[in-house]
């Protein structure tokens, strides 16, 4: 195989990886109870943020591969201690918040599939989740993880199958005047999806991983293509549980409650070998999305208090990195053996994720247009109008998430 | 409550047409019936004006008779099934009203 070839085909398995491992629960929340609302009405909601995490992924990415160190231990270099400190407290409740979450779908789905007891199967899904993120390799963790994930791509099949109406479905790609529901309910899922869309761990993660891959300066085309492809494709995945539940909850006044509402509409359109895609891809996507939130949360620890780290060192060698890792899966799952509703822990995890996004990207914006630590590979025009626009966009959901959480009592109205 | 028969029913509707596996059809029947169970129960400790005091009874009994049939819908056979469907659905449009 020539050389070129190889770069293609680690091109593909790259973006094929963000493809499935772009949804995690607070998508698949966020999206279909959007849809079962307002039908297709937010979808342009869900290409702002799309390209929202484009921009900043690419920053992080570059930073990584520019300055050899992820952005968090940057930013403490960067901001200094108290800024920094307050950044991974942030952060790290928002990771355990939404790890918590994740380890509770994981159950969820297991037991859709196998019917055991869901306090067992939060203990067996998050031994095997802390099995795999020990025994497998770090490209190996993202390839299980993502292409299993792919099975989500069954939503995009149905999507077309449930024939929802076209015309509305592009009129919800331009921003308007909403029908149906209240405007502060509207609002709120605006905020929730792109919250959900941008989520900090998956910045945090993208960044640690490209240093862990051992980026340089000649992975900057790979960074860009993995980003924008992988993550406007992941986008894909989110419009099509948008549509499948405009065009099956809406018109039956049926709102997801439950995480395996959504695999009900593939099971409608496909029957059995549906429902078992529409629910493998979940387990996969949201048991991906739990070790990346419980890797980003050891990641942040080690970065910024100067720890060994890694997936790529031993155990032993890296102890309290791995060790930090073990302690968010273990925190998670008795978070959610408590019997709290993983659904609602994830629209507070998102909710929280959105207020704690300005700390986040802010350092992130600044150490990319910093020559110091990129020399000649600073923010472009573009990646800055992108970054500062979406800043203040930033900005103003974190303002507004919380006062619209407790006025909409979650989106309920 | 309007929403839980909404589901359960499409959900019976799916199962009786053997869309679905038998595990899902009792996990997801269970999940809404423990719901539906919640919101009777409110529904029947619920006060309210005297002028609306029967639409209350009237839904609370809806909402004890959704919560039964989702209860039974994880264990029907497919004859069942189809006439839970038709119960739940008619349950649902008489909640939206």
């Amino acid at each position: 195989m020539s050389l070129s070839l190889k770069n293609v085909l680690a091109v593909a398995l790259g973006i094929l990886s963000a493809i499935g491992g772009f949804v995690d629960i607070g998508d698949l929340v966020f999206n279909t109870q959007a849809g079962a609302v307002f039908g297709y009405q937010l979808l342009w909601v869900v290409v702002i943020g799309v390209v929202g995490i484009i921009v900043y992924s690419e920053m992080c990415g570059r930073v990584a591969a520019v300055a050899k160190r992820p952005v968090f231990d940057l930013v403490r270099e960067r901001m200094g201690f108290g800024p920094g400190l307050a950044t991974l407290i942030a952060s790290e409740v928002v990771n355990l918040m939404t790890c918590a979450a994740e380890v509770g779908g994981v159950a969820i789905c297991l037991q859709l599939l196998s019917g055991l007891p869901y306090r067992l199967l939060i203990v067996l899904g998050v031994v095997a989740l802390a099995v795999a993120s020990w025994v497998l390799p770090f490209e190996w963790i993202e390839r299980v993880f993502g292409y299993l994930g792919l099975s989500l791509l069954v939503f995009v099949v149905a999507a077309i199958k449930l024939h929802p109406d076209w015309g509305r479905v592009s009129h919800g790609f331009v921003p308007g005047h909403h029908v149906g529901g209240s405007l502060l309910v509207y609002l709120y899922f605006v905020v929730g999806l792109l919250g959900a869309a941008m989520t900090p761990y998956e910045v945090y993660f993208y960044s640690s991983g490209a240093v862990e891959d051992g980026w340089g300066l000649k992975d900057l085309g790979l960074n860009k293509v993995t980003s924008m492809i992988g993550y406007g494709l992941g986008g894909l995945l989110s419009f099509a549980l948008m549509i499948v539940a405009g065009a099956l909850f809406l018109p039956q006044s049926i709102d997801p409650q439950f995480l395996g509402t959504p695999a009900l509409a593939a099971e409608h359109a496909f029957g059995k070998v549906g429902l078992l895609l529409a629910l493998v891809g979940i387990l996969f996507a949201v048991g991906g999305a739990a070790i990346e939130t419980s890797f980003s949360g050891a990641y942040n620890t080690a970065q910024f208090f100067g720890w060994r780290w890694g997936k790529k060192e031993r155990p032993a060698a890296a102890s309290r990195f791995t060790l930090s890792w073990l302690v968010i899966f273990a925190l998670a799952a008795l978070v959610i053996m408590t019997g709290y509703d993983p659904v609602k822990l994830t629209e507070y995890s998102v909710i929280f994720s959105v207020v704690a996004l300005p700390l986040t990207y802010l350092p992130i914006l600044l150490i990319a247009n910093d020559r110091t630590y990129m020399g000649s590979k600073v923010n472009g025009r573009l990646a800055n109008v992108l970054g500062v626009l979406y800043f203040v966009v930033i900005i103003a959901i974190a303002l507004a998430a919380i006062p619209l959480m407790l006025i909409t009592n979650g989106g309920q109205g | 409550m309007q929403s839980l028969a909404a589901e359960g029913a499409l959900l019976a509707r799916d199962s009786a047409a053997g869309k679905t596996t038998a595990i899902y059809t009792r996990v997801r029947s269970e999940d809404l019936s423990k719901a539906a169970s919640t919101s009777a129960s409110s529904l029947q400790t619920a006060k309210t004006q005297p002028g609306l005091e029967s639409k209350l009874r009237r839904v609370a009994s809806l909402a004890s008779k959704v919560s039964a049939d989702l209860k039974r819908l994880g264990h029907a056979s497919k004859a069942e099934q189809s006439s839970l469907a038709r119960e739940l659905g008619t349950a649902a449009t008489e909640l939206g009203k």
